[in-house]
């Protein structure tokens, strides 16, 4: 086995092992938790380090049989180690080691201390096996593994309602995606045998063995668990609620992991995608309109964490519009960038809700947020990159998806992404102007002394936001290099070049920032938005563009309607058949039991009764002889 | 080693611990107890024995013993194990021992309790263990008959009711095998009740067609066959803590593995003509049990209807005839064995303690007992099929078989794991997290002793769940074999 | 000498009384004497049809004594059943002693 293969395994397994370890037996040691995790997981980010420096090009594979199958081959597990998933494994982990140290800060004290540390270990091994695996099925598994552990870590304040219902929500929608996922999976195993990543993708390019339709449709079914996964189409709705879970937790599943899985998943398989244009094109509207749907929604949301929730979905649908128009360097650099930015956002307003108490941002204003010096310098530069302002990372990762998009999806769907692009860029203003600027001031003037702990726990924050805002600035230089270590023979796109377009979207952000400015900003602003004036527009914005009450006035109602009848026919109808057959017994025993009447009398009778028939009938019979 | 009679013995263990445990005066609680732990103890070391001599590459019968009984009617003593009833033996060591230890706090009557649980664990042996008709069927009633006592003198709500319920489906399923069975003994060309002769006596396809049906449903019913399934979430409600555990986890078990050992081995054709109305029921099954599930209120009534849910996998699987469909069947009957013994283990603590099992009532169990309320979270994610544990590859490789054989029946069975899942959540987060929906006592969380039982358990699952070859490798090559046969 | 006929008619009348009897009386004493009564019609048909069937009759005499006999002893263990059963039941009216009835 060689040194990758031996560094990935350890990269999955080290968590893993942490996970148990803390869930079995460290949960009363919350010191000592934290230390195996971060450990672990340091381990694991190491090990990724060490691979992404390792394979440079090429890919590397190594399986065992993990199933027999009827074929007698057995389907087998293992890793794959390329550019792609190496890459991918360092932003997972990085993101993932940045959340747990900044976790010793944010959770300190919390009582269910050692199990976060437990279910976080164990969402960075199944992240870190989703990325590697070299099996869809395997995908597959840690696919689903992520959504247990999303599960867990979404409802970790399970005693609350909130937490627990959106926990519930996530994990089940999502499965509805995963159905799509399993068959379509299946649907390989049954044509192919196996599931082997680089083998159903060259089956499905040209020269494979896969007609046109069979791909298609495998890409469809597959696209339902990325849609499901990373919250885009109709089922983004679980990812707003998903927001109840503590704030670092929603910094890990919204940036690098979780929802990024579906994107991953998309360029992991983009040879077999790129063989059904249809339906990439299906996934190219279904993004660019996700985009500027969930823009508008992050608009008008008075949540801090929900505004980022939007726009984790926004951003995530300009991923995959990427993808769909064909790069996957450019898609992919935006992930990177996006964790980056995504997670920093994150982190920082994690800081003012640890201050203020509450997620509302005209509430965290008047908590006189500036004095958070870190968290202020993450908030901000953040969102300057979520709005795509150059030099900041978001601006180079959006500039090469909208060039993708400008030479491959046609002027519609140009445009479509450029309106999102403005919309982004005034959704992050009116956050930051909001959250930072003109709150009344009724904190204390004079903040107590800060504890030696508070101390230490500011610390434990405020490092990894210091060290991802530096990260914004450096990040988006990274993406030639990307795109070479990506995709080496395609040309490297000119990001940098200052044309038509990137002056457009730069423009647009402008606009975006300044009308922001204008409204929520500058000294006397109302601090109310355009939209407003249009109450209707507004609560159909706020409220999810009404997707959730359509489907609890439709699914929902609709399965436990089903549910009650098919329980009422259980019990009324099967049940009260074997019932009604008992009791039709019992009566019936009854009936005839009355002949049995005790009195002797009744029974001579019927016996002289039954004499005097039979010897007419004998005689009768005699006669007829 | 190898020359001792390991099955005949097995079966012995739980008898003998029946034998000790009338010889015991019901006085003596505790050494009643102990007898019984030594019993199962000693079922699950002679298990492990077999587990050691059997030799997982081969196909066939293993560990063989014959013996002539009544060779005038052809009936012989005849045991023997292969690939396909060797994980039922575990299954049924393992949910055996973990029973025992689950009730040891029982103080009603308790010589009466062991002494028929031990009747019925003999019986589960000598049915796995049996190729011959005659003593399979002995064995099959000398299992189902002790239920009715120990539900209706033992149980809980509405006990005669439930235990008479499921006594009279039982003989039900009964009357329809014993004549089958009768059946094939006369129309056979050799006159025995030896399955392994029968297997070759060549069936004419008309006897095969009529004679399929009744021994498909007969054991069907005990297997929670839709639409006969109905005693079993009322058994399951009625019946204490162990005698649940070893019903589900055990006994639906009986029926499948009748259908499979007696039904297609002797039947293939038979099984073949009616394959599509055993899928198009299993299929119902599936999708019928996780949608009453969902509108429960008594969790033990969930986990019945999630067992007629998981049964319907094991039908399925059976039904596509195919390696995959094997594979995944004796599977999903270990694992679901195992998941739902769990799953009334973790209940029976929680119904022992506050003395409900309505989900309305109950509410943010995770915090009060927060290791009790863990098992019965892994019980409920490995019904929900969570990868990374044993239900999920069963699951898998029945979908895989189905999808070769019936595309649409195994799409919508896919498509049920919605419902799965969301009956599955919706306990977890109503009784589990949140909060109390009425004041509780305060109750201490379940104690190292009582946990033991669930900890096996539930390591197993997690341990099959994390590398599904353990066991597969043990089922497929008889899987194979028995394919083969079918053709 | 009496017609056949006249004495089957006579035994008749006499089993239909009986059977009357043992029908229509609550009493078990009287239902007794009416058992009594066809057990003697029964006598009498036995009488009569030896002596006229051309066989041994003596035969039939020597039968008819020995039902003779075993009325007499079942009537003593009749009604000393009857007088047990007056003792723990306090009645001997039929229609109230039905505890065997299903």
């Amino acid at each position: 086995m060689s040194g990758p293969i031996q560094a990935a395994l350890l990269a999955q397994a080290a968590p893993l092992a942490a996970s148990a370890a803390i869930l079995l037996g460290l949960r009363r040691h919350p010191a000592a938790a934290a230390a195996v995790a971060i450990a672990a997981l340091g381990a694991g980010f190491a090990a990724s380090t060490y691979l992404v420096l390792a394979v440079a090009n090429g890919s590397a594979m190594a399986q065992a049989v993990w199933l027999p199958m009827a074929d007698g081959r057995g389907l087998a597990f293992g890793v794959l180690l390329d550019t792609l998933s190496t890459t991918m494994a360092l932003v997972v982990s990085a993101v993932t080691l940045a959340v747990m140290v900044y976790s010793l800060g944010y959770m300190a004290g919390d009582p269910g201390f050692a199990r976060y540390y437990g279910f976080l270990s164990l969402f960075a091994a199944a992240m870190l096996g989703l990325v590697l695996a070299s099996n869809l099925l395997q995908t597959l598994v840690f696919w689903e593994l992520v959504g247990l552990a999303s599960f867990l870590l979404i409802g970790f304040w399970f005693d609350r309602p909130g937490p627990a219902a959106a926990a519930r929500k996530a994990f089940i929608m999502t499965r509805v995606g995963d159905v799509g996922f399993l068959l379509g999976v299946l649907l390989l195993i049954r044509t192919l045998g196996n599931a082997t990543i680089p083998e159903l993708v060259a089956q499905a390019g040209p020269g494979g063995a896969f007609s046109p339709r069979f791909t298609a449709i495998v890409a469809s079914l597959l696209l339902m668990g990325v849609i499901g996964k990373s919250a885009q189409g109709p089922l983004f709705t679980w990812l707003p609620d998903a927001m109840e879970g503590p704030t670092p937790v929603s910094a890990l599943l919204h940036s690098a992991t979780m929802v990024a899985a579906g994107v991953y998943l998309v360029a992991r398989l983009h040879g077999l995608f790129a063989a059904a244009p249809d339906v990439m094109r299906v996934l190219l509207w279904v993004s660019l309109v996700t985009a500027v749907a969930a823009a508008t929604m992050a608009m008008v949301a008075e949540d801090i964490k929900r505004v980022l929730a939007y726009s984790s979905i926004s951003q995530l649908a300009y991923m995959l519009m990427a993808l769909a128009a064909g790069s996957v360097a450019a898609g992919f650099f935006h992930l990177v960038t996006h964790a980056g930015f995504k997670a920093l956002l994150f982190l920082s307003s994690g800081i003012f809700i640890h201050h203020a108490h509450s997620n509302a941002m005209r509430e965290i204003a008047a908590h006189s947020p500036t004095r958070q010096r870190a968290a202020t310098i993450g908030l901000v530069s953040g969102s300057l990159a979520l709005a795509g302002v150059i030099p900041f990372s978001g601006y180079f990762s959006k500039e090469a998806v909208l060039a993708t998009l400008g030479v491959h999806a046609g002027a519609a769907a140009l445009v479509l992404a450029y309106l999102g692009a403005g919309l982004t860029a005034y959704y992050a203003a009116r956050m930051v102007f909001l959250t930072l600027r003109g709150g009344q001031q009724h904190g204390s003037p004079t903040a107590p002394h800060p504890t030696l702990a508070q101390q230490a726990a500011a610390t434990m924050m405020g490092v990894p936001v210091l060290v991802l805002s530096a990260l914004t600035l450096i990040l988006g230089w990274t993406g030639s290099w990307l795109a070479a270590r990506l995709s080496p023979g395609a040309e490297p796109h000119a990001a940098l070049e200052l044309g038509a377009g990137p002056l457009t979207a730069l423009a647009l952000a402008g606009l975006g920032i300044a009308l922001a400015w204008r409204e929520y900003g500058a000294k006397g602003a109302a601090r109310t938005g355009f939209v407003d004036r249009f109450p209707a527009l507004r609560a159909f914005f706020a409220d999810n563009w009404y997707l959730d009450r359509l489907y609890g006035a439709s699914v929902v109602r609709a399965a436990g309607w089903l549910s009650r009848a098919a329980r009422w026919h259980d019990q009324q109808v099967l049940d009260g058949a074997g019932d009604g057959l008992a009791a039709g017994t019992t009566r019936g025993g009854r009936m005839l039991a009355r002949v049995q009447g005790g009195q002797v009398q009744m029974y001579v009778a019927i016996a002289v009764a039954v004499l005097v028939a039979l010897a007419v009938w004998l005689a009768y019979a005699e006669g007829l002889r | 080693m190898s020359d001792l009679p390991l099955l005949t013995l097995l079966v012995l263990c739980p008898f003998a611990g029946l034998v000790a445990v009338l010889l015991i005066p019901g006085r003596y609680a505790q050494a009643l107890r102990i007898a019984a732990a030594l019993s199962a103890l000693a079922s699950c070391v002679v298990t492990a024995l077999i587990v050691r001599a059997f030799d997982a590459h081969a196909a066939g019968y293993q560990l063989v013993e014959r013996g002539a009984w009544l060779p005038e009617a052809g009936i012989g003593y005849h045991v023997g194990v292969d690939g396909l009833s060797l994980p039922l033996l575990v299954l049924t060591a393992i949910v055996y021992l973990t029973g025992v230890l689950v009730m040891w706090e029982l103080e009603l009557r308790v010589k009466e309790f062991f002494a028929f649980m031990t009747l019925l664990v003999t019986g589960v042996f000598g049915v796995f263990v049996s190729l011959d008709l005659f003593f399979f069927l002995f064995y099959y009633e000398v299992a189902v008959l002790p239920m009715y006592l120990l539900i209706a003198v033992w149980g809980s709500t509405r006990k005669e009711y439930g235990a008479m319920k499921l006594t009279l489906y039982l003989l039900a399923g009964t009357a329809l095998v014993v004549p089958a069975v009768l059946a094939l003994y006369v129309t056979a060309t050799v006159h025995t009740f030896d399955l392994t002769q029968l297997a070759h006596a060549g069936f004419s396809p008309t006897v095969q067609r009529i004679v399929f049906p009744f021994l498909f449903l007969g054991f069907g019913v005990l297997a929670g066959l839709w639409p006969f399934h109905t005693w079993s979430p009322v058994g399951h409600v009625a019946a204490p803590t162990a005698v649940s555990m070893l019903h589900a986890g055990v006994l639906m078990k009986l029926g499948a593995y009748g259908i499979l050992r007696v039904a297609m081995t002797l039947l293939p054709e038979g099984a073949a003509y009616w394959g599509h109305t055993a899928a198009l029921l299993a299929t119902i099954n599936i999708v019928y049990g996780a949608l009453v599930a969902l509108s429960q209120t008594d969790l033990k009534f969930v986990i019945g209807y999630s067992s007629v849910s998981h049964m319907g996998i094991v039908l399925l699987g059976l039904a596509t005839m195919s390696v995959d469909g094997i594979n995944g069947a004796v599977m999903q009957m270990f694992s679901h064995g195992i998941m739902t013994a769990l799953f009334f283990a973790a209940v029976g603590f929680i119904y022992d303690r506050y003395h409900t099992r309505e989900i309305a009532r109950l509410g943010g169990l995770s915090r009060a007992v927060p290791v009790a309320s863990a098992f019965f979270i892994i019980a409920a994610l490995t019904g929900a099929g969570i990868p990374g544990l044993a239900s999920f590859w069963a699951e898998l490789l029945v979908f895989l078989g189905a999808l070769r054989t019936w595309p649409v029946l195994a799409v919508i069975v896919v498509g049920a794991l919605i419902v799965t899942l969301a009956y599955s959540i919706r306990v977890i987060v109503l009784a589990f997290f949140g909060e109390p929906r009425e004041p509780h006592p305060v109750v201490a969380d379940i104690t190292p002793f009582l946990s033991l039982p669930r900890a096996i358990l539930a390591a197993v699952l997690l341990v099959l769940g994390f590398y599904p070859r353990l066991i597969l490798d043990v089922i497929d090559p008889a899987a194979r074999a028995f394919v083969e046969a079918l053709r | 000498m009496v017609s056949l006929n006249a004495v089957l008619g006579v035994a008749t009348m006499l089993f239909g009384i009986g059977l009357y009897g043992l029908l229509q009386r609550r009493s078990l004493v009287a239902m007794l004497i009416s058992l009594e009564l066809m057990l003697a019609a029964v006598s009498m048909n036995v009488i009569a049809l030896t002596s006229r069937a051309g066989a041994d009759a003596s035969m039939g005499q020597v039968v008819v004594l020995i039902l003779i006999g075993v009325a007499a002893a079942e009537a003593a263990v009749a009604l000393s059943l009857f007088v047990a059963i007056h003792r723990s039941a306090h009645t001997i009216d039929v229609e109230q002693l039905s505890e065997m009835k299903g």
